[in-house]
């Protein structure tokens, strides 16, 4: 920008009605240039390398080695596709998975959603230790307490079975999901319950009519946070099932035996849910992070 | 519409006491304003009103019902937040509907009400707006349609002004008042602002400790605070207050105050009440305004060195040196005073106000 516009633009003028569309300074001009330049940078880290995996699956296999690589393959292959899914169990291992996640998500926010809720609104005894003693689930490795696991849950009737599984999960999921219910509850004014209570509602009222749903949007991001945990946990999910396997208890041992574009496949195929799931949630992320409820 | 009793309230948290042993009855139709410093357990008692926090003792009356057991909703009270607390995620129209929706109310009758409410705060143009697309006063004001709506027996209001910018606070609290004048709701207001509790209360009750110290009229309040604490929360700038003794020294029964190594002639009517003081430590409690600032020595007039001169507008307050006390005087803008000269204070003798120096009670009543 040259010095004489950069002048104007210092120069007291009444306030702009939108202030994204005045001029910019030189100053803010780098400011925003930066800012793309790092969401640029952070997208890419994201996506190309599932740009990569896509296109890598949906390559035909006599062509997977070859170098460089087109952007776009010659031809739209779906056989090694095809071939992955089909191949044993997949299909039955991906609905496990989902049944798994689906159960994992309903334990989790069953137990943080009240959780976080006392957390945040409650000075009660123990408090603190409750705070800290949540995270003892991940104090130990899931390999040492593999063995104790598989003993109990025969005891309890639960091995081999998804919700055994989706219970192990909640486990896992749930330090995290306390540590979002609680920010998100401690989010939602306690005023506007006690306002709720003077307008006729009882505490349970209150929650329903004010609470939830503001705090619904904080509660879609520790769903989707359980739900990444699940979709990707293989160690306990191996150890606790023989027959109905999550998917990536499923596949992984098999892929790695396996030629480079089933990887690929398998790779992707197990992507794709998870993505699904995000792009569902996102619009309760977006609300939370910025969003105000007239932008609905 | 209602009377609220309130019979040995007492409210405690772990160790602290927020509400200690607190009676009081505020009349059908009354203004009263709980003006405390913060900490004071002013909001407490409030909130025991409102049926937000368990008493720990004593009984609560609106009207001939006890509600000390009632939920905060079955109370027939109207609730206004320092936080606005107005709903994020409903429309201005839903947010002062949402009472009348809890009742059951038909759907016409919500929306004529609504639209009354809205109009007695002028608000009636924002019905379908987010309330993040109101400025602070008009999130207020919901606030305060959405509480009168339901037509309540006991209005209360906690510091609903402070969270607005000077201006806005001004005027939304004359609009309180004249609300409180059109819908005649029995009102407790809660405010830690003692202008505002002069000039919107019919009565003022001061608390400090979880105690209600005076509970009077504003003018009664101002003029004879109920202690030294009272007269040094209450009035811009606070109640002076000076070391002084009663005296007799004549046999004519007139008393005189000693002060700053001075004597001042103290009128009749003061005296069945000081005599039983005469040689004993007060504490002289005088208002800014009724020290009159002389540049001779003057009979009856304490010498004084002036500190600093400030032009306030309408007045100068300065701050003056006297025996070692600092005393705060309000003085017409024609007086030429210069920092660090001398000047003679004489005190409107009608206007003394005497506590005892060990207890800080007043000694009148």
């Amino acid at each position: 920008m040259t010095s004489p516009s950069s002048r104007s633009a210092s120069r007291p003028s009444p306030i702009p009605p939108y202030p994204g569309r005045r001029r910019l300074t030189p100053r803010e001009r780098r400011h925003r240039f930066l800012l793309y330049m790092a969401v640029v940078t952070i997208a890419s880290w994201v996506l190309l390398p599932i740009f990569l995996i896509a296109v890598l699956s949906f390559t035909p296999r006599e062509e997977f080695f070859n170098w460089p690589k087109p952007l776009i393959p010659s031809r739209f292959s779906i056989e090694t596709m095809a071939f992955f899914v089909k191949s044993y169990g997949v299909l039955q291992s991906t609905l496990n998975s989902v049944w798994v996640a689906l159960l994992t998500i309903g334990i989790t926010l069953a137990i943080a959603a009240p959780a976080g809720y006392a957390l945040s609104r409650f000075v009660f005894r123990g408090r603190e230790a409750f705070r800290l003693g949540i995270l003892i689930t991940r104090m130990f490795p899931t390999a040492l307490l593999a063995v104790p696991l598989i003993v109990l849950y025969y005891r309890l009737g639960i091995y081999d079975s998804l919700l055994g599984v989706a219970f192990i999960h909640a486990a896992m999921a749930l330090p995290f999901a306390v540590l979002i219910t609680t920010s998100v509850f401690v989010g939602v004014s306690r005023e506007l319950e006690e306002v709720a209570m003077t307008l006729g509602c009882s505490r349970l009222g209150a929650f329903a009519r004010v609470t939830l749903p503001l705090a619904l949007p904080g509660l879609a991001a520790a769903a989707m946070f359980t739900f990444v945990i699940s979709w990707n946990e293989v160690f306990a999910a191996t150890v606790l099932t023989t027959t109905n396997r999550t998917l990536p208890a499923q596949v992984l041992t098999n892929l790695q035996a396996s030629p480079p574009f089933f990887r690929v496949a398998g790779g992707f195929f197990m992507t794709v849910p998870a993505l699904l799931f995000i792009f569902l949630i996102r619009r309760y992320l977006i609300q939370m992070w910025g969003g105000t409820p007239s932008e609905r | 519409m209602a009377e609220i009793r309130l019979e040995n309230v007492w409210k405690v948290f772990g160790k602290v006491v927020a509400v200690k042993d607190v009676s009081l009855t505020i009349e059908d139709g009354e203004f009263l304003v709980l003006l405390g410093p913060s900490g004071c357990g002013k909001t407490t008692t409030l909130r025991c009103i409102a049926g937000l926090e368990r008493v720990d003792g004593g009984r609560i009356f609106i009207g001939d019902r006890d509600v000390t057991e009632l939920p905060p909703g079955k109370r027939g009270i109207g609730m206004v937040f320092q936080s606005y607390a107005v709903f994020p995620h409903m429309r201005v129209f839903d947010n002062i509907a949402f009472g009348l929706k809890m009742q059951r109310v038909p759907r016409s009758e919500i929306k004529r009400r609504v639209q009354a409410a809205a109009e007695l705060l002028h608000i009636e143009d924002l019905l379908q707006r987010y309330p993040a697309q109101l400025s602070g006063g008009q999130r207020q004001r919901v606030a305060v349609a959405r509480a009168i709506v339901l037509e309540p027996e006991v209005l209360l209001m906690d510091e609903p002004l402070s969270n607005l910018d000077a201006l806005i606070r001004l005027q939304v609290r004359a609009e309180l008042k004249r609300l409180h004048k059109q819908i005649g709701s029995t009102t407790v207001y809660v405010t830690h602002d003692q202008v505002e509790a002069l000039s919107l209360g019919d009565r003022i009750a001061v608390m400090k400790d979880g105690e209600i110290v005076q509970v009077d009229d504003p003018t009664t309040v101002y003029e004879n605070p109920a202690d030294v604490f009272v007269g040094g929360f209450i009035g811009n700038p606070p109640m002076n207050f000076l070391p002084g003794e009663i005296a007799a020294p004549k046999k004519d029964g007139f008393l005189v105050l000693r002060a700053a190594g001075h004597e001042i002639p103290l009128p009749e009517e003061f005296v069945p009440a000081l005599q039983d003081h005469v040689g004993k430590p007060v504490t002289v409690g005088i208002r800014a305004e009724h020290i009159e600032v002389v540049p001779e020595p003057t009979e009856g007039a304490l010498p004084a060195q002036v500190l600093v001169v400030e032009p306030l507008g309408s007045h100068l307050l300065l701050t003056l040196e006297v025996g070692g006390e600092t005393l705060k005087v309000m003085v017409d803008t024609d007086l030429r005073v210069e920092p660090n000269a001398e000047v003679w204070l004489r005190f409107d003798p009608a206007k003394i106000r005497f506590m005892d120096r060990e207890t800080g009670k007043a000694l009148l009543p």
